[in-house]
């Protein structure tokens, strides 16, 4: 009798179970009977300004299949939608009103604005994007000197075969390059609702811009005070590009930075990988020297009131490998690697000098956190606030120290 | 419930698991929203505090050993005090948890579910509740103290996971929105350490002289894995301080990624989390049918179970929305905190306690 009693609850608990596991099994695939067919994946969004209403929207999907069909280096195919809308939320909604799947927005690459739009403040749109499920916090937030939507249409990938993984992965030449920085919606949102630092995009132009002309400069480096549109690539099949970063105070962008002033900004901000420059060579006249800039050591700042104005203290520690060496370059002895350092230190020291004081006078806009150095001067957030840090960026003085430690060059050392 | 003892870890694992379903949903954000970036330093300052109470706490039962605040109850005012006592705590359990069961319902809701009704979401919740409540709250403690461990890492996980992206200037000014809202104001942050609620009923349930050392334990761990998730979330969120949003944890696990490969693994943390959910729903619903069973004498208690989980369900499904259980976790549930658990059982402890010295009560139990 215990032992049939025992097998009738040993029943009832498998009945209740599978009862159970059939319900939730049921009932989530009725309520959410939604099959990956049935969604469109977009890749990119596109904001600029409307003619005829607040924005336009442009979205571009992934070819349903793509991945199945095409011969191999065969750039699978995308489809560009744009439409007038009056945010971004409406402006989905009437897209998805004209396609026949459901936009999906949780595999958006990137996220792109028109300069135009920028310049006029996207705050909006940002708090709109973080707040959607879908879209991921490390969503590429650039800024397009044309439009958004001629960004994207231009974007056709030469080495890959997908657009989405061109979108991922060309953001990473940060790592090997420094002419641009990895700059994600979580980035930009969670600057923007600081007080201490300011935010920036990536800097993208869909179409080519022209070329600057040789000033007959003695600065090599004038090759990099370029923005995106300008890299003087003479032959191309894509016209999208993206170089330096796009500057912002508050939500409004308010400039642009060069490809080489984006890499004291890395430099600044302890983003900094590695990146090449170009100075003259103190062996040779009429001659260049190539060096490979590392990042040795964190960029130590401190920042201090001074008769209530901020003075900021910048030591700045690289490491340096020579790249172009040639048959005198066996003559770089303990000098003149010593003269080599200064000559890299005073460089650097100069151009990162010019460019703070460029985002301090021009921009106004703290982009490297300087700010945040003061912090532990204040007690509490109201007097931190009542100090505003925003405006008084503007006054601060700099002092920078360089100190580069020319390792060696590569295979052909001296 | 079943006169087995709990051992140690299992007994600070019910108190943890309370902690860690607080930290899960969003009462840091809370603690944040009000002293800001002087946080950190007030959790510290709170947890201090807290410490010294549970000593008081310790102090004071240790005049009553196996006894709960209930059979204290009973010594200081009789029948009608105990049963004052069990319907506060009563309430206090099934309203609050049904409210935890409400927010956490409505997150699921809005990142996976969001074709799913929340009545449908919220019975999945009720059906593990009232499953887990037949099987016996020792099964209950046991099955928690297996995925506390799991729980946990995850949590910590998820902090360390970001360690790259914490900016420290989130924590500066120390003193946030300033010394009297830090350590004045702020005291009402002790409301977030409100798992403290189990060691008035820990005594009879555990093992002789294991009670102090289990207070202590889960204290300092409680305090500790507080700080760890306010730190975090100060370096991490900027936006904290002024916005409404879902699970602040939730947001961090969408932060986490291990170069271009390990991406997008906020899912799986999000399925453990309901493990943890479930968990702390048994634990408070087999603890609040222990209460009623203490207080109205019944012999088979296993069809209160059905009962109580009907009351979770209804009471559940009160607020209309988001704002509004955003309202009672905040405004409401931190005062009633503060009365029933700081205030009106520390007195019952303290009267029972002056009593005793004055030589009264007549209760065989006090022996």
């Amino acid at each position: 009798m215990a032992k049939i009693k025992k097998l009738r609850k040993i029943f009832l608990n498998i009945f209740i179970i599978l009862i159970i596991s059939i319900l939730i099994f049921s009932l989530s695939g009725c309520y959410s009977a939604q099959s990956i067919d049935d969604l469109t994946y977009a890749i990119a969004l596109g904001i600029d300004k409307g003619d005829h209403n607040n924005l336009a929207i442009t979205v571009q999907f992934t070819f349903p299949n793509a991945s199945e069909g095409g011969s191999a280096g065969e750039t699978a195919p995308t489809i560009i939608n744009t439409v007038e809308c009056s945010s971004i939320n409406s402006g989905i909604s009437l897209l998805n009103s004209y396609t026949s799947k459901e936009i999906n927005l949780s595999h958006c690459k990137i996220i792109v604005f028109s300069e135009e739009l920028a310049t006029l403040g996207i705050g909006e749109e940002i708090f709109t994007l973080s707040n959607q499920v879908e879209i991921r916090p490390d969503s590429n937030i650039i800024i397009s000197k044309s439009s958004a939507k001629e960004y994207i249409e231009n974007s056709k990938p030469e080495l890959e075969n997908l657009v989405a993984k061109y979108y991922e992965l060309t953001s990473y030449s940060q790592e090997y390059v420094g002419f641009t920085e990895n700059i994600t919606l979580s980035d930009f949102f969670n600057k923007l609702n600081t007080n201490y630092i300011e935010p920036t995009a990536i800097l993208g132009n869909g179409k080519k811009l022209n070329i600057p002309t040789s000033n007959n400069s003695n600065d090599s480096n004038d090759e990099l005070n370029i923005v995106a549109g300008q890299i003087p690539i003479t032959e191309y099949n894509r016209e999208s590009e993206y170089l330096g970063l796009a500057v912002f105070k508050e939500d409004s962008m308010v400039g642009e930075l060069t490809a080489i002033e984006t890499m004291f900004h890395l430099i600044l901000t302890n983003n900094f990988e590695s990146g090449i420059i170009t100075l003259s060579n103190p062996l040779k006249e009429n001659s260049t020297i190539d060096v490979a800039l590392y990042s040795h050591k964190d960029t130590s700042i401190k920042t201090e009131l001074i008769n209530s104005s901020p003075f900021s203290s910048i030591d700045i520690n690289l490491n340096a490998r020579l790249l172009s060496v040639d048959q005198n370059s066996g003559d770089f002895g303990t000098k003149e690697i010593k003269e080599l350092e200064s000559l890299i230190n005073s460089f650097l020291q100069k151009s990162i000098l010019n460019y703070l004081y460029k985002t301090s006078k021009e921009f106004e806009s703290d982009i490297d956190g300087i700010g945040k150095n003061l912090l532990t001067k204040f007690k509490t957030m109201d007097e931190w606030n009542n100090y505003d840090w925003s405006n008084n960026y503007k006054n601060t003085f700099f002092d920078v120290n360089v100190n580069t430690n020319v390792k060696s060059s590569f295979l052909l050392s001296s | 419930m079943d006169n087995t003892k709990l051992g140690n870890f299992e007994a600070i694992a019910l108190i943890l698991i309370i902690t860690i379903n607080h930290i899960i949903l969003n009462f840091s954000k809370t603690i944040i929203s009000r002293t800001g970036s002087g946080s950190a330093l007030n959790i510290l300052f709170v947890g201090i505090l807290l410490l010294l109470f549970v000593e008081l706490l310790l102090f004071l039962f240790k005049h009553f050993p196996k006894l709960d605040i209930l059979d204290i109850s009973e010594y200081l005012g009789g029948k009608t005090l105990k049963i004052i006592t069990g319907i506060l705590f009563i309430g206090y359990y099934i309203v609050f948890a049904s409210i935890l069961l409400r927010s956490f319902s409505e997150n699921l809701k809005i990142i996976y579910l969001d074709k799913l009704p929340i009545t449908i979401i919220i019975i999945i919740f009720i059906i593990a509740i009232t499953y887990a409540n037949k099987l016996g709250f020792s099964v209950i403690s046991k099955v928690n103290m297996l995925f506390l461990p799991i729980i946990a890492f995850c949590m910590l996980f998820v902090f360390l996971a970001n360690i790259k992206n914490y900016n420290l200037s989130g924590i500066f000014p120390l003193l946030g929105n300033g010394a009297q809202s830090t350590f004045i104001l702020g005291l009402s942050n002790l409301f977030a350490f409100s798992s403290i609620s189990i060691l008035y009923f820990l005594p009879p349930l555990v093992k002789d002289n294991s009670f102090r050392k289990i207070a202590r334990i889960s204290t300092i761990l409680s305090i500790i894995l507080f700080f760890l998730g306010i730190f975090a979330f100060l370096c991490l969120f900027s936006f904290l301080r002024n916005s409404e949003e879902i699970m602040a944890l939730y947001l961090a696990s969408r932060y986490i990624e291990f170069g271009r490969f390990f991406q997008r693994l906020d899912a799986v943390f999000l399925l453990i989390w309901t493990i943890g959910v479930i968990s702390y729903l048994c634990i408070i619903t087999s603890l609040s049918i222990n209460i009623f069973k203490k207080i109205s004498n019944i012999t088979n208690s296993k069809a209160l179970v059905y009962c109580l989980a009907g009351i979770i369900y209804i009471i559940s499904l009160i607020p209309k929305n988001i704002s509004q259980t955003n309202y009672i976790e905040i405004n409401i549930f931190k005062y009633i905190v503060f009365i029933l658990i700081l205030g009106y059982s520390l007195f019952i402890l303290i009267f029972a306690n002056i009593r005793k010295r004055l030589g009264g009560g007549k209760n065989k139990k006090t022996s």
